[in-house]
């Protein structure tokens, strides 16, 4: 399991979250599961700190959370709203411009 | 259930800015998160110590978590998003509020300030009215 994501990463967990909570709605805990499972374990959130970036998009109208009991316990589900689409969107755009970039620059043979 | 020592994660978050209802819904979730890392090592094996070690490992230290949260501005309260605001307009409503103390006080305790205002004043009077009597007396 990869321990941290390098810099440049930032910003592709929230596109992971956003990506997977338009599938269906989720806890953290299974998100954090879900994000590991699809990436085949190379990009890990933090456990912990997954939830201030929970909050901070539900914050901003990307998420919506509503609280369920299972099983006696009280869990916290997140979907993605109507905005959180748009914001994905535009960071998958984003990400596209980004990969396609630095893909096309690999590609280039190397100079000795 | 959430461990004790999620309450000192609530601490240094609140004591981090973050806002008290962001502060709950951590606490309890990450409580929660906590029960289900738990359950996962029980599963696979581990007694309940080491399943425990492994759940909190795996959830961050408390700083880690609470540098998390402050990198997201709209988690703090206003007086830590702003804080030069905050201490502008601290200081402005400690100048309104400082002189503003004693007249209130007065206000609301005006009827015992009236009452003991009168009868030090007929005191007053009284103590002056023997005087003067008894200086007309022996002049």
């Amino acid at each position: 399991m990869a321990q941290t994501n390098p810099p440049f990463m930032s910003g592709v967990p929230e596109l992971l979250v956003l990506r997977l909570l338009t599938r269906r709605e989720m806890y953290g805990y299974e998100l954090v599961k879900a994000v590991r499972v699809v990436t085949s374990d190379a990009i890990s959130l933090g456990e912990g700190v997954v939830y201030p970036a929970l909050h901070a998009l539900e914050r901003a109208g990307a998420l919506k959370a509503r609280r369920k009991p299972v099983n006696g316990r009280m869990r916290v589900y997140y979907s993605v709203t109507g905005k959180g689409i748009k914001r994905l969107d535009r960071l998958t755009a984003e990400w596209d411009r980004v990969s396609g970039g630095v893909e096309a620059a690999l590609a280039e043979p190397k100079h000795a | 259930m959430p461990e004790p020592r999620f309450h000192s994660l609530g601490l240094a978050l609140l004591d981090g800015g973050i806002k008290p209802r962001y502060v709950r819904r951590t606490v309890v979730e990450i409580g929660e998160h906590y029960e289900d890392l738990r359950q996962e090592a029980l599963d696979r094996g581990l007694d309940a110590e080491a399943a425990g070690a492994e759940a909190r490992a795996r959830l961050g230290s408390n700083a880690s978590i609470v540098r998390a949260a402050r990198e997201r501005p709209e988690l703090l309260c206003w007086s830590h998003r702003w804080p030069r605001t905050a201490r502008w307009l601290g200081t402005c409503a400690l100048f309104v509020l400082l002189p503003a103390v004693p007249v209130v006080y007065c206000v609301y305790r005006g009827p015992v300030i009236v009452r003991w205002g009168v009868s030090a004043s007929l005191a007053s009077l009284l103590t002056g009215v023997m005087l003067f009597l008894m200086q007309s007396m022996i002049a």
